[in-house]
């Protein structure tokens, strides 16, 4: 039995360990590329060890940006997808729980009506109304601008949904003790509602910002100048530069740097994200 | 501090479902009203409704001298200690018993000072910083108890509070709870479907049986003077013995299995009737006579104690469980059933007569 068992667990770290090499090699090799100047990549003959050029490729990318991509600075693309990203993130967490609040806790009329509308919205994602949208959001004049960007994205019926069953296994005495011990729904929301969903609100966020921060087709029909531009644009951007060879090594770079935002909001959150996505004890 | 009172109290649920009606209450300051019954009879639903819980659809409640109906939870001034506790659970000790004064408004220093008295009248100082999570059922218990007792509410309201414990700490904390109560002298109204936890804590009990009221009592009333074989039944461990009877005239009572007896109740009407006795009320009786009754033991159920004796008169099954010592060996036994320990009840809707 426990040969067995020392065999099961060795194979599985063997295959795991594949896994992550399948799914880091490429990343390793788009660091390496974008430390090494941009002939070394399109010769072919790459090392698969970084090059001298790190400090050089970064510095202009993140300063000065690709000029004949007609990219903006990079830093100004990284702070746009972030703030789209965050605003994303946050506008339906709050929305989303405001509306499953409303579902769960009040008694309306229409109560069911509302919710399965919200639910069949769920068969509307960005792409399939991306016409009406665009029409909508011009009509309002916000082409370029950081509400075009954001609001349009934020109506949720997924993260509805979702907090509508969190809510739903909160026990009842809990919100008939809170009723007792004098707290209106305001108070109830803030705390005992937000604080039980806590885990929930940061899985969440991390799943919606990164949602967020890969959005390519919305960014790309509503912002024509270059200060509004995503990082994800930036990088299609480079690559398809007209009358030129594409500078790998940026592209590269570019690439590295998109990568580190949601990393960081994985890494930060990866605790709560975890008991988020399996605790059901409330 | 203060009076309840239920007065044609009636609740019927959106759905159509009459889950109480009529009920008329009279608590008095600081007394222990215990509502006992089985499953679904309508006790949750009373005291859902004195809490604010759930509205009162005809009738009024009234705490003191205000009708309460309209009243919203937090202004009863009523506290409630729920079957699972519902503590808040991302909450400290602390903070769960201080959330309600908090919300009152109450100031910071004296709400410390009444958590920290509640704490240490139920001796829970030390978890005041802990999480429920990390205390167990019992000290969960007490916490809730907390949370109750730093609102100095007019009434406690109790749902079955004790049912998740187990016996050992079950009947430690009712006399717990039965002395603190006492001692803080405040008004009490406790659910249980336990028949012992209504017999030992009760100043009054109150039986209910599918939404209404059968009987208002003392422990030593319901006990002893029944008003029905629902009650008779249903106080009472092992239960009481009823038998199919008839009365055949001038006191004459004819049994199963052909046996009669005597007794001085000259009131009651010919016919058939039902005859209660406890199993602890009914004597042995060393040797047969005029006077006794020959039955069947059945099976004997040893406690430590005593023994419960299942046994047969004629074909009705009667359970005894006798004061006195018997021979273990024998397989009949002369039994006694005491006048004075008899209670008739009409056949028909189990009233007593
Ligand atoms: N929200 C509701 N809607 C409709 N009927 C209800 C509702 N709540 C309870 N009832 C019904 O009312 C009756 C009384 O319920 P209640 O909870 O008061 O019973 P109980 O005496 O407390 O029982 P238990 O000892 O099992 O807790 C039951 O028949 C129940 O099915
Ligand atoms: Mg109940």
């Amino acid at each position: 039995m426990a040969g067995s068992n020392r065999l099961l667990t060795i194979l599985a770290h063997a295959i795991l360990i594949i896994g992550v090499i399948v799914v880091l090699f490429p990343i390793w090799v788009a660091f390496v590329a974008s430390t090494h100047p941009g002939e070394t990549f399109l010769s072919g003959e790459l090392s698969l060890w970084p090059g001298n050029q790190m400090i050089e490729n970064y510095s202009l990318i993140l300063g000065k940006g690709m000029k004949i991509a007609s990219a903006p600075p990079l830093w100004v693309m990284l702070l746009n997808s972030l703030i789209m990203a965050m605003g994303i993130a946050i506008g339906k967490i709050f929305i989303s729980l405001l509306s499953a609040f409303a579902i769960v806790y009040f008694n309306f009329r229409f109560r069911m009506t509302a919710f399965w509308m919200i639910f069949i919205t769920l068969m509307l994602p960005v792409e399939v109304r991306i016409l009406p949208t665009y029409e909508v959001t011009a009509n309002l004049g916000l082409l370029n601008s950081y509400p075009g960007l954001i609001l349009p994205l934020i109506a949720s019926a997924t993260a509805t949904f979702l907090f509508r069953q969190v809510f739903m296994t909160i026990p009842d005495e809990l919100t008939e003790a809170s009723r007792i011990d004098g707290a209106g729904p305001i108070k109830f929301f803030f705390d005992i509602l937000m604080p039980l969903s806590r885990t929930n609100i940061a899985a969440l966020f991390v799943i919606l910002f990164i949602y967020g921060w890969n959005q390519y087709l919305w960014p790309l029909l509503i912002t024509t100048e270059d200060r509004y531009a995503t990082i994800v644009m930036g990088i299609k951007r480079m690559v398809e530069v007209a009358d030129s060879i594409p500078q790998w090594h940026m592209v590269m770079a570019t690439a590295i740097l998109a990568l580190i935002p949601p990393l960081f909001v994985v890494i930060s959150m990866q605790k709560l994200f975890v008991r988020g996505l399996t605790e059901t004890e409330k | 501090m203060a009076t309840l009172k239920l007065i044609n109290a009636g609740k019927t649920y959106p759905n159509g479902f009459e889950a109480l009606s009529n009920i008329n209450l009279d608590v008095k300051d600081g007394e222990f009203t215990v509502l006992v019954g089985p499953s679904g009879c309508g006790k949750s639903t009373l005291l859902r409704m004195v809490a604010g819980l759930e509205e009162v659809t005809t009738g009024d409640i009234m705490i003191g001298d205000r009708i309460v109906n309209n009243l919203d939870p937090a202004s009863r001034k009523i506290a409630m200690v729920f079957q699972n506790y519902a503590l808040y659970p991302h909450m400290t000790v602390y903070n769960n018993m201080a959330y309600g004064l908090k919300n009152l408004g109450t100031p910071k220093e004296e709400i410390r000072e009444r958590v920290n008295y509640a704490a240490k009248l139920l001796g829970i100082e030390e978890y005041l910083p802990r999480r429920p999570r990390q205390l167990s059922g019992g000290q969960r218990q007490r916490v809730a108890m907390g949370r109750a007792i730093v609102r100095k509410p007019d009434i406690f309201l109790f749902d079955e509070p004790l049912s998740n414990l187990d016996a050992k700490l079950r009947s430690q904390m009712r006399i717990e709870i039965r002395k603190l109560q006492r001692e803080l002298a405040v008004t009490a109204m406790y659910v249980t479907h336990d028949q012992v936890e209504a017999m030992t804590m009760a100043d009054t009990i109150v039986v209910l049986s599918d939404g209404h009221i059968e009987q208002i009592g003392t422990p030593k009333q319901i006990y002893h003077h029944p008003n029905s074989t629902f009650v008779a039944e249903f106080i009472g461990s092992p239960p009481m013995n009823l038998l199919k009877a008839t009365h055949t005239g001038n006191g004459t009572i004819s049994l199963p299995g052909d046996n009669k007896i005597t007794v001085d109740r000259k009131d009651l009407a010919d016919g058939e009737l039902l005859l209660g006795i406890r199993p602890e009320d009914i004597e042995i009786a060393a040797k047969k006579s005029a006077k006794t009754l020959g039955v069947d033991i059945e099976l004997v159920e040893e406690l430590g104690a005593g023994n419960i004796l299942h046994t047969k008169l004629g074909t009705s099954p009667i359970v005894i469980s006798p004061r006195t010592g018997f021979d273990t060996e024998k397989q009949q036994l002369e039994i006694k059933l005491p006048d004075a320990k008899l209670h008739f009840f009409a056949s028909g809707d189990g009233k007593r007569l």
